[in-house]
């Protein structure tokens, strides 16, 4: 895979994730950040600050939109709100994810790699960014 | 009343925007990493490593912000102006000056087209590059075509060709230029020409990642 492809397949699934997060309530980027890792069982590694080229790109393209509220901790951040066409776009991001996973799964004959591995190697966390 | 919006955006206004933004972050991160019993200069290093390269993501956040605002002006002055000049042509064809509203329009037209060529990249499913492979070069006032342009860091510009580029000095401008670097979402220089300066010696433009050509 070429870098720039390498680059876009990852900046597609960090936005992916963050509209994912986002279907379930509104959150900053520290709590959107949490929440990858969290659902992701520690498996997904994003860099914090990359989240934000990627929710300035998921905005400008009117798929989230943002307020500045405050935190529990009554400190202020921006928060972040998927809109009607990022549901839209999720939900064909995530058809298109899942066709594209099905047919990795048909080349690659199913095979189980990661029993190959030695144990535990298949949980070795993934960075994204 | 304003008929069309101004195109000025501020790249310092934009980079400041998302510098609180991230800095909020960076804090919150470090509250935490506090309350877990780390000291306040121990959370501080920890919340800025694990954050990553600030000035990187800072500028890129901001050029999209920036590129995506920028979009959205032009789009709505463009569709005033098309309607203005609808309403307009009507009359000044009656009075003989159709055609220079339709030159007008045509001006406008050109205009957008630079800006969709440049932001083109940006929306080919592609995203922005990085902020830190371009420079954005705002030059406004007393020129033939005030614009925005998205050069790549290694070209070589003179402050000459952007100008002239720009549509050149229109009547009545002096040729006065103020350059107006910016860093980290503060004007960092304020360098004035003269005419005579820029046209004489060609002079290089030495920008960082957004810079303000303003001609008087």
């Amino acid at each position: 895979m070429s870098d720039s492809l390498h680059r876009d397949f990852i900046k597609g699934t960090v936005e992916i994730m963050i509209l994912g997060v986002l279907m379930n309530s509104d959150q900053h980027g520290l709590e959107i950040f949490e929440s990858i890792a969290n659902k992701s069982g520690q498996r997904l590694r994003v860099a914090e600050g990359s989240l934000y080229p990627a929710l300035k790109r998921l905005e400008a393209a009117g798929l989230v939109e943002s307020s500045w509220r405050q935190t529990a901790r009554q400190r202020r951040a921006r928060y972040y709100h998927i809109s009607d066409a990022g549901k839209r776009e999720l939900e064909r991001r995530t058809r298109s994810w899942s066709n594209f996973a099905q047919a990795m799964r048909s080349v690659l004959g199913d095979n189980r790699a990661e029993e190959s591995l030695p144990s535990g190697a298949g949980h070795a966390p993934i960075a994204l960014a | 009343m304003r008929l069309l919006p101004s195109l000025e955006i501020a790249p310092a206004e934009i980079i400041r925007e998302v510098e609180v933004e991230l800095e909020s972050h960076i804090q919150e991160r470090a509250d935490r990493l506090e309350e877990s019993g780390m000291t306040p200069r121990e959370a501080r290093d920890k919340a800025e490593e694990l954050f990553g390269d600030r000035g990187h993501y800072l500028l890129e956040s901001a050029a999209i912000v920036l590129a995506s605002r920028l979009h959205r002006a032009h789009r709505q002055r463009s569709r005033r102006l098309a309607a203005l000049a609808a309403g307009v042509t009507l009359m000044a064809s009656l009075a003989g000056t159709g055609a220079f509203i339709v030159h007008q329009e045509r001006v406008a037209d050109r205009s957008l087209a630079a800006v969709e060529t440049e932001l083109g990249t940006y929306r080919g499913g592609g995203g922005i590059p990085l902020a830190q492979e371009v420079r954005f070069v705002t030059v406004r006032g007393k020129v033939g075509n005030p614009r925005v342009w998205t050069l790549p860091r290694t070209a070589h510009v003179t402050l000459r060709e952007i100008i002239y580029k720009s549509g050149g000095l229109i009547d009545g401008a002096q040729g006065q230029v103020t350059l107006t670097r910016y860093s980290a979402g503060r004007a960092q220089q304020d360098v004035e020409f003269s005419r005579k300066d820029w046209d004489s010696t060609h002079g290089d433009v030495e920008l960082s990642g957004f810079a303000t050509i303003e001609v008087h």
